[in-house]
């Protein structure tokens, strides 16, 4: 298409990297265009939950609520919801990216986020209408074509009808978007993918329902256990096992952020559960924080270490999960029952990482995530123009992204002016 | 300057409780800025006085004003009127002020609202020490700064007394021994000679009260001979 | 009477409106009835010539309007007339307030969500009509920058700054720049690039290089700092805008082991990569020939910085036939980019890694070094002699950085580095604007990301300073003289340095951070914030509306707790007590221990104050002052016979609606059971 939107940056990616990266250019006087793939905007960094015990255990979490207010406030800044890259070309330096933005079923000016869509929706439990916890975003609620009946097979129209008469938010009639932009520098921002907890089949992830991932722990604290915060929900005896999905064959490199969010997890889990006992079994720890003795010596008083990954896991006849490892003073193999196993995942590469590097000429790490020019040079790819802020480049904790991605924007910033 | 710390409330709400219309006047000079009697205070004693006599009591009626300060009549008169209008007043002065603003609404109860405890120095928010007596016969050149009016438990005027106890007094282990810091001040100092000087005694409390002072050059205008 | 001036209302909606359960056009015809006030109703949805065209003709004497714009969620779906409010008609951004009504939605009863509404916009109202315009000040500042340090992130903020037309003073505790690559042999030579950006460092006319300096006191406050350093030659009075500090980090022994003073076998690192730099004066020490060699590394374990030196110089003895490498730490400290793969690697080329909890002991047998620990994986008392034993070392901090802590009146950080530990100043920032932390400044790290914390420092300098022309508020933080009697309270509460005085007290504005510790803390009530002011809050507290119970006022620092609320009231679950009145304040220090008070004298049931946790604070002593006065305001409501309870201090963070919800619940349960009582 001829008629081209022109920004100087498009940056793929809605999370805290992408957001920070897109303020400071939109603060150093540029357009840009913020895209994003699923409906709403915040990433992973905005589903964590505060893991404040006394103080706060800086983490970073909250860092992000004040941002996606600046970036729905500022004009520079346009927003593609539920949009990916189809197509990319170059021409003269200036990069043409065709978008494909799924039909926008919900008008945001007109949705009063009531929730009657996702009430009624027939196909909610396959994900047909989703909902974000990340309030700032609006409308909160989306219909998802992949799972909606109507864009199946054209058989339901529920959420439209349900619609309050005074709102008609809702018309599934929306076609989807083709948008074609132009930019003189392209910043990859998609994040990452936690590491599947499957990946360590023997710990039983799926099997049993007292085994959980480290994000989905997150969530649970986040918006779970009722919104008063009622604690009564906190299991007694709790195991961490770390570097699921990281330090392995598959995934030659450590997280980074697992044996940081686990034991702030463990002393969150704690403060609000005196009772409970909880164990990190783990290979090596890592430094947390800025003063990582300090918090190695307070969070060992309350929290157990294990230099050991369990070897077994199983359901005893009572419902517990029963841990076996192996001591290292004694040698032996010891056991331990848990009401609770959190498999502390890692940072994998992002699910559209293959597909975008091709896109866009990109190259990718043998571990899948996409590669820098060097270490030295971590926001700039191989081809000029093209940058990276975030996870996409590899492990990073948040303050790590928030730094990067001011760095890449500024880059970005430079590259711009000089075209 | 002057410190003073707030009385008990207890003992306010006593004082005032049988009165209906009560004015509380702040000072803005020392009680001010060691936070004990400064506007701020005034209005949070009068929220307390509020909630404590009655906030139903469509009668009590407690106003609130704070002045440069009370010890200097041009900045009561004005008050005059104003002050007339109520049953009682709360002066969150210090002692001087407190009768100084009592001299001109002789008619009203006046209330003392802090304790003026002392002449001090303000090392902090929030926190003064003593550091003066008013003995009106300074030597602080002769004790290397310390002042054994104030600092000496015992109050003594010229030199130890031997009991002291690793650098603390015998009477208050608490206390510094100020003869042992004067020492080693003049010691310091290279004036240690002083410590062989006898100052003449002299009464702290002066058996004539009130005192007065007149400034020299203002002998003639005041009519006194000298 | 409580609605101070005049006040234009805007209504934005459409018909969807009447589906969240408020009868829109009832509202509006309320708030026309309100005194000094017009109403307009206008669809955001209507394209944006026609709103333009709509507003003009309403706000005929266009920006000295008071504007009140009041809908549901307006900041997402009115954002185009906010935008056409504040940019075309030029609205004071101090006269626009923007109110969301979703808090009045999610009663049961429809009269309880009127109600709700009308005191939302009327509390609104209150606070706006009183509010005053904040104007912006141009300031002119010097455009000279200092830059204290060594290291590559201080070497780039000063050849980025120079670029950018300041100038530059370099000073530096060394002889000469001497930067380290963190992680990397001290004998390595520097790539091309660091090469050229030390050289430009050097040579670049804009850039004054201070060496042996040191910095002796720092007056002043941002876009003004008087500096006082010393150099061999003299005393300098320098006179900045701002500054960056990234004083190069030091290498200090690991932990000690008895180790003995010297003993050509028993080397640091650095000692180590010198003797591989030049084997030839390393006489037998590097094993002659063929002859087998034993070499063990001890405790590269601080940081993975450590570590990936201990296996870069590793990797020289694996590649030797006949050489035994071991590795002996605590934990392998991997976490950073490559190291797993390196540290792999080296095992796979015979590395042994033995990780213990603690080191092992150190003894001297027939002049070689002798290991003995127990072997974790073999189960055995182990005794090892080695041919070289190679200690590590720490990367710490600059050992001038004790001192500039207290000169420059920085909050307390990780020991020996510069930025406070709160993630409120990530990446570069301190508690006083102006001063910025780079790099090693902050914490040992790789050189890419102090590069770019360099990066950082230098665009807040320009921010702040912009090339010399820095804009700051005026009127914002603003100090009655008359008032003021010098007490020196608020220059010595003040996080950010920002007061000094003349004979009254003075605020820089430049420096000024609003967070109002001074305005709550000062006894004679000389300091105003704009626009929280105590004009404001009492005019508020006055005019709560009799018929919503329970009265609950509740103070939120805008930096946690209303994020929180905002959150809450947005998931459809949260509904809260019809008497519920939000006080927005921008940071707990504001919270004035008079509010609190006066809030149960104007009748409230209970009162909440809710902050960030410690540590969070943005002005870091925020949230302490908050709790010694609700903590000072309980004592002295028991004094006055109203039970403490009411008044509740609690933390919480900007992405916690539960904590927040769990406050309020806890004080409606109290106030429930007192009822009862």
């Amino acid at each position: 298409m001829e008629d081209y939107n022109k920004f100087s940056a498009v940056i793929l990616g809605g999370g805290i990297a992408g957001i920070t990266a897109a303020l400071e250019l939109a603060r150093l006087g540029h357009d840009v265009a913020l895209v994003e793939k699923t409906p709403f905007f915040g990433g992973r960094a905005a589903q964590l939950c505060c893991k404040a015990t006394d103080a706060c255990q800086k983490c970073g979490a909250c860092l992000v609520e004040g941002r996606l207010t600046a970036l729905f406030q500022e004009p520079r800044i346009s927003l593609y919801a539920q949009t990916e890259l189809l197509e990319s070309s170059r021409t003269n330096g200036f990069f043409q990216l065709r978008l494909k933005q799924q039909p926008r079923v919900i008008n945001p000016e007109r949705c009063v986020d009531c929730g009657l869509c996702q009430d009624e929706c027939p196909a909610a439990a396959q994900g047909a209408i989703i909902t974000t916890g990340v309030t700032r975003n609006h409308p909160r609620y989306a219909v998802n074509p992949a799972a909606c009946l109507f864009f199946l097979d054209g058989s339901c129209r529920v959420c439209q009808q349900i619609c309050p008469p005074t709102a008609r938010a809702i018309d599934l009639d929306q076609q989807e978007e083709i948008i074609d932009l132009e930019a003189g520098a392209v910043i990859v921002a998609t994040g990452y993918r936690p590491a599947d907890p499957a990946c360590r089949p023997h710990y039983g992830y799926g099997r049993h329902p007292q085994v959980i991932s480290g994000a989905e722990l997150e969530e649970r604290l986040r918006y779970g256990q009722g919104l008063a915060g009622s604690d009564e929900e906190i299991p007694r005896r709790v195991a961490f096992i770390q570097c699921v999905g990281s330090r392995d064959k598959e995934h030659a490199y450590c997280s980074q952020v697992c044996c940081a969010y686990t034991l702030r997890l463990a002393r969150l889990l704690k403060h609000r559960q005196p009772e409970a006992e909880i164990t990190t079994f783990y290979m090596d720890l890592q430094n947390i924080g800025r003063d990582a003795p300090r918090f190695q010596r307070e969070a060992l008083r309350e929290i157990k270490v294990v230099r050991a990954l369990p070897g077994d896991l199983r359901a005893t006849a009572d419902g517990s999960l029963r841990l076996r490892y192996l001591q290292e003073e004694s040698a032996a193999a010891v056991e331990a029952d848990f009401d609770l196993v959190v498999l502390s995942v890692g940072i994998g590469p992002g699910p559209d990482n293959a597909a975008l590097a091709s896109l866009l000429q990109a190259e990718l790490t043998p571990a899948g995530f996409f590669q820098a020019a060097s270490r030295e040079q971590p926001s700039q790819t191989s081809r000029p123009g093209l940058f990276l802020a975030g996870t996409a480049s590899g492990p990073r904790d948040i303050a790590g992204c928030i730094t990067q991605a001011l760095a890449t924007a500024r880059q970005a910033s430079q590259y711009v002016k000089e075209l | 300057m002057i410190i003073a710390e707030r009385k008990p409330f207890a003992e306010i709400k006593a004082m005032v409780a049988p009165y209906k219309k009560i004015l509380i006047v702040g000072c803005g000079t020392c009680v001010a800025v060691c936070l004990a009697g400064g506007e701020k205070e005034v209005g949070l004693l009068a929220s307390q006085l509020r909630l404590a006599l009655g906030l139903e009591d469509k009668r009590l009626e407690i106003g609130e004003i704070t002045v440069e300060r009370q010890c200097d009549m041009e900045f009561l008169r004005p008050l005059c009127d104003f002050t007339a209008d109520y049953e009682a007043i709360i002066s969150l002065a210090c002692g001087a002020g407190v009768q100084f603003l009592k001299q001109l609404c002789s008619l009203q109860p006046i209330f003392p609202g802090v304790n003026t405890s002392f002449i001090g120095v303000n090392n902090d928010v929030g926190f003064y020490t003593e550091r003066c007596r008013a003995c009106n016969n300074c030597y602080l050149g002769v004790t290397g700064g310390i002042c054994p009016v104030t600092m000496c438990p015992k109050g003594l005027l010229n030199g130890p007394c031997g009991g002291t106890i690793q650098g603390h007094c015998e009477v208050d282990p608490e206390k510094e021994c100020a003869w042992s810091k004067i020492y080693h001040r003049l010691e310091l100092e290279g004036s240690l000679d002083n410590m062989r000087r006898i100052m003449p005694l002299h009464p702290c409390d002066r058996s004539t009260t009130p005192g007065t002072v007149i400034h020299p050059a203002f002998k003639k205008r005041y009519g006194t001979n000298e | 009477m409580s609605i101070a001036r005049d006040l234009d209302i805007i209504l934005a909606h459409g018909p969807e409106l009447s589906a969240s359960g408020i009868d829109y056009y009832k509202l509006g015809l309320w708030a026309a009835g309100l005194p000094k006030t017009r109403i307009l109703a206008l669809n955001p949805a209507l394209p944006r010539e026609e709103l333009a065209r709509r507003l003009r003709a309403f706000l005929y004497h266009g920006p000295k309007h008071r504007v009140l714009l009041a809908a549901l969620e307006p900041q997402r779906r009115a954002l185009n007339i906010i935008r056409l409010l504040l940019d075309e008609i030029g609205i004071n951004p101090e006269f626009l307030g923007v109110l969301d009504l979703q808090e009045a939605l999610g009663y049961l009863d429809p009269k309880t969500c009127s109600l709700k509404a009308e005191t939302l916009i009327r509390m609104a109202a209150i606070m706006l009509t009183r509010a005053e315009p904040i104007a912006t000040q141009e300031l002119t500042v010097p455009s000279r920058v200092l830059v204290y340090g060594d290291s590559f992130a201080a070497i780039k903020s000063a050849v980025d700054l120079a670029d950018q037309e300041y100038s530059v003073l370099l000073g530096f505790p060394g002889p000469t720049l001497h930067p380290l690559v963190p992680g990397v042999a001290l004998t390595q030579a520097l790539g091309e690039e660091l090469r050229q950006l030390a050289a430009q460092a050097q040579a670049h006319p804009a850039i004054r290089l201070l060496p042996q300096a040191r910095i002796l006191a720092v007056e002043g406050s941002a876009g003004n700092f008087q500096v006082r350093l010393k150099t061999p030659e003299e005393v300098l009075e320098e006179q900045v805008g701002a500054m960056i500090l990234a004083p190069e980090l030091e290498l200090r022994p690991g932990d000690a082991i008895g180790a003995p003073a010297s003993h050509p076998r028993v080397l640091t690192q650095t000692r180590l990569e010198e003797i591989l730099a030049a084997p030839e004066e390393a006489g037998d020490l590097l094993g002659t020939g063929d002859a087998p060699l034993q070499v063990a590394f001890l405790g590269p374990d601080s940081h993975p910085l450590a570590l990936r030196r201990a296996l870069e110089t590793a990797k020289k003895f694996l590649s030797r036939d006949n050489c035994q490498v071991l590795l002996f730490i605590r934990d392998a400290k991997v976490g950073a980019p490559g190291l797993e793969a390196d540290l792999e690697e080296a095992a796979s080329s015979g590395l042994i890694v033995v990780k213990l909890p603690g080191l092992p002991a150190l003894s001297l047998e027939n002049d070689r070094p002798r290991l003995r620990f127990f072997d974790p994986v073999m189960h055995q008392e182990e005794s090892l002699a080695c041919d070289l034993l190679v200690l590590a070392e720490v990367y710490g901090p600059g050992a001038a950085n004790a001192g500039l802590i207290g000169i420059l009146n920085l909050w307390p950080s990780p020991p020996g580095f510069l930025q406070g530990d709160n993630v409120r100043n990530l990446p570069v920032i301190t508690n006083r604007r102006g001063i910025y932390v780079a790099g090693p400044a902050r914490a040992a790290m790789e050189l890419d990301q102090a590069l770019a914390e360099a990066d950082a420092a230098v665009s807040e300098v320009h921010q702040l300073l912009g090339r010399g022309r820095a804009t700051a508020p005026q009127g914002r933080a603003v100090i009655d003289r008359g008032r003021c009697v010098l007490c020196l309270t608020c220059q010595r509460l003040c996080p950010h340095g920002a007061v000094s005085w003349d004979n009254r007290a003075i605020i820089n504005e430049l420096a000024c951070q609003g967070c109002g510790i001074c305005a709550s803390q000062c006894p004679n009530e000389a300091i105003q914030i704009r626009n929280f002011t105590d004009d404001q809050v009492a005019a508020a507290m006055e005019n709560l509306d009799p018929r919503l119970t329970p009265k609950i006022i509740a103070f939120l620092c805008q930096n946690s707790a209303w994020e929180a609320y905002l959150a809450a009231v947005k998931m459809h679950q949260a509904v809260l007590p019809p008497g519920f009145t939000p006080l927005r304040m921008p940071c707990a220090g504001k919270i004035d221990i008079d509010y609190l008070l006066k809030a149960f004298t104007h009748g409230a049931d209970a009162v909440l104050v809710l902050g960030c946790h410690p540590d969070n604070c943005r002005s870091q002593q925020g949230n302490a002052h908050a709790l010694f006065r609700v903590e000072r305001a309980q004592v002295m409501l028991e004094e006055a016979g109203v039970d403490p309870r009411r008044l509740v201090f609690r933390t919480l963070a900007a992405n916690a609606p539960q904590d927040f919800l769990a406050a309020v619940r806890h004080l409606a349960d109290l106030l429930e059971g007192l009822k009862a009582a």
